[in-house]
């Protein structure tokens, strides 16, 4: 009883660690405001725990994390006023379906350890910009009166970091798994 | 507006639409398969970047095991008020009501009683047990009226509380009572209820039309006891709670147990477990997170949180929070289990170190603020000593604030545009064998103290807004560490706001639940 509760903790403990950079972005990418992601994501980890062992065999984990994550999303949205209730389930169910259609790099893999590296290439000014919108969390429009610039013109280069991010991680992961 | 604006402005902030640009999101994205796929590539990766640089979500495995805890604790609580429930259950089987032999003679008895009694029924017994004892008085603090009828009047240490009793608490005021059973209910300053014997099923009946009560109720039989408020029924089964009543809404925080909670208005109750809260408005009940402070957060300039272990000091520029900390000195040390500052002789300062100068974005919270608000919880080690609690820019020149111990008494000044050598205020003695909460705020013309949300100090000497210049925040002693203050600090909340009445009483509140120090 106790080496098998032990070896189901470490079990539980090595799910989490290595899931919870994808679960966390798959949350944000069904829409889920910034602020609240982690707090879907827990009660995703206190669903695992409570299941932990009813976990079908052949389902893959963070499949099956995944599944509940959609489930706590769309709890998430159905608290919100009814029109906005139905346009965020919407854009779940577009997001779904982009996910399902898109490649799967980013969905598997060592992604953080591929974001520390893309980062680390990054220009220095872009680099500066990152930590005044994620580190300082600053909004773009505050960006933009300390760079003498306008928030559209912020938002628009924040756009394009994260694309030219999500190429170089897509790259560094396809390298990564490939043959 | 362009589908691409669109996208821009959602990536940046979720919240930003309006629900007619969400209505053109959508249908854009569902006409264009490929956008939708790149703007949930754009999440992911905000998502992935904030990850790594938000300084607030870089502990996200231990936030994991902080909520499996929690809902570990939970489960434990719930089994037990199963039990109970189920020991209760037993209870009835065990002794059912015995069947009626013969149903005609029942008949017979039940209508010679009925006339018998009628007159009683109908005159005697209301009077009767509307003048009947529900409680006695165990505690009186301050101003507070009890009516029964017409009759008004000031009630007595052990003076009985009638059934349908009306009792006003002033502000500032307090009324403890106890049940026969040990069930103490104590009623807060601005509270105005009823107390009852329900008719229907004889259970201790609470009716708050406005206030706060706080209750620890002994195990009840049948339905239990209940709380009614203008929002929300409270039925209790035997637990710790507080009810605080406004105009608008009612509010739960339960420190043990579980209790159900019911809108006036119907619809799915809710179970309030231990450490919960909710929160009945005129037309949904809300469940959430006992917090401290609970009132003003918003305009929390610095923290140090024991509950959650989170030393923070707001940015003024962004309005976000930083993590920082108090860095020991001497014989400082912080006391990993409580989290508490243990101050022996030594002191913290708040981090002054690039790149984030804690110290500096302290400064920065106050440069313009004409308030002020202070909330300390502090124990001090002996009953007499000399020392500087807290200090903010205590160094050679008159200090922006002075928090300290002189002899038996404490005394706080605050330096403002009128008053560069502000004058000491005189708080009283503070108690060196448990912890006080200190609440001190002050806006120009009118510095009020409270210990232990209830007020001890008011003063119009101070005027004018805040002068302050650029200094570290220290706790135990001045900015060099000198005139060291002996005892312990919990916490520690700066706001540049003035707390109003209620929101030191609820901050009060809410730190003593979460404490474990919510009994009566």
């Amino acid at each position: 009883m106790g080496e098998a509760a032990a070896q189901g903790e470490l079990d539980f403990d090595t799910i989490v660690r290595e899931t919870q950079p994808h679960i966390r972005a798959y949350i944000a990418g069904m829409g889920v405001p910034r602020h609240d992601v982690d707090d879907v994501a827990q009660d995703v980890y206190v669903e695992l725990y409570r299941f932990f062992d009813r976990i079908p065999p052949d389902v893959p984990p963070k499949q099956w994390l995944k599944g509940i994550a959609r489930n706590l999303c769309l709890n998430y949205f159905r608290r919100t006023s009814r029109r906005s209730r139905l346009q965020r389930e919407a854009l779940v169910e577009i997001f779904l379906r982009a996910e399902q259609e898109g490649p799967p790099a980013m969905a598997e893999g060592p992604v953080r350890r591929a974001l520390d590296g893309c980062y680390e290439k990054l220009p220095a000014e872009s680099r500066r910009l990152l930590a005044l919108r994620y580190e300082q969390e600053l909004p773009s429009q505050t960006i933009a009166q300390r760079l003498n610039s306008s928030a559209e013109a912020i938002r628009v280069a924040l756009f394009r970091i994260r694309a030219s991010l999500k190429n170089c991680i897509t790259k560094n992961m396809a390298g990564e798994t490939g043959p | 507006m362009s589908l691409e604006s669109l996208i821009e402005r959602f990536v940046d902030d979720r919240e930003q639409l309006a629900p007619e640009e969400l209505d053109a999101l959508v249908e854009g994205l569902r006409a264009d398969p490929a956008r939708a796929a790149e703007l949930r590539e754009q999440l992911v990766i905000d998502d992935l970047v904030a990850q790594k640089l938000a300084v607030d979500r870089r502990n996200f495995l231990a936030q994991v095991e902080q909520r499996i805890a929690d809902f570990q604790r939970t489960q434990a609580e719930i089994d037990d008020q199963v039990s109970d429930l189920r020991a209760l259950a037993e209870a009835e089987i065990q002794h059912p009501p015995r069947p009626v032999a013969d149903a005609r003679w029942a008949w017979y008895s039940l209508a010679i009683s009925a006339v018998l009694l009628i007159g009683a029924f109908l005159i005697v017994p209301r009077v009767l047990s509307s003048r009947r004892a529900v409680a006695k008085v165990i505690g009186i603090e301050g101003e507070v009226r009890v009516g029964w009828g017409e009759g008004v009047s000031q009630p007595v240490m052990g003076g009985a509380v009638l059934n349908h009793s009306y009792i006003n608490v002033h502000e500032g005021s307090s009324l403890a009572v106890q049940y026969a059973d040990g069930t103490q209910v104590r009623l807060n300053g601005g509270t105005q209820a009823n107390l009852e014997e329900a008719e229907d099923s004889g259970g201790k009946l609470v009716r708050v039309s406005k206030g706060e009560v706080a209750a620890t109720v002994a195990p009840q039989p049948g339905a239990g006891m209940r709380f009614l408020t203008p929002h929300a029924v409270a039925t209790v089964l035997g637990t710790a709670l507080r009810i605080t009543v406004d105009d608008h809404s009612t509010t739960l925080d339960v420190t043990q147990g579980t209790v159900q909670f019911d809108h006036r208005d119907g619809g799915k109750p809710v179970l309030v477990e231990k450490n919960g809260s909710c929160v009945a408005s005129e037309d949904e009940l809300k469940l959430r997170e006992l917090r401290w402070p609970d009132e003003q957060r918003e305009a929390l300039a610095f923290l140090f949180n024991p509950f959650v272990r989170q030393t923070f000091v707001r940015n003024a520029e962004s309005g976000n929070p930083r993590e920082t900390e108090l860095v020991p000195r001497d014989a400082a040390i912080l006391d990993d289990f409580h989290h508490a500052l243990d101050l022996a002789g030594g002191s913290f300062v708040l981090s002054t170190e690039p790149p984030d100068n804690a110290a500096a974005l302290l400064f920065e919270q106050f440069r313009e603020s004409a308030d002020f608000s202070l909330e300390i919880v502090l124990q001090p080690a002996a009953g007499s000593q000399q020392g500087k609690v807290l200090t903010l820019a205590d160094s050679g020149a008159a200090a922006n604030v002075v928090l300290a111990q002189d002899g038996e008494e404490f005394i706080f000044a605050i330096k403002t545009e009128q008053q560069p050598t502000p004058p000491a205020l005189r708080l009283g003695k503070i108690a060196s064998d448990r912890p006080t909460h200190l609440t001190i705020t002050y806006q120009s013309g009118e510095l009020i103290a409270y210990c232990d949300g209830v007020e001890t100090v008011r003063s119009r000497e101070v005027t004018g807004k805040l002068a302050w210049h650029p200094g570290p925040l220290a706790v135990g002693g001045d900015a060099g560490g000198q005139s060291p203050w002996r005892g312990t600090v919990e916490g520690i909340a700066l706001f540049k706001t003035r707390l109003a009445p209620s929101d030191v009483a609820r901050n009060v509140r809410s730190y003593r639940v979460l404490a474990g120090r919510a009994g009566l």
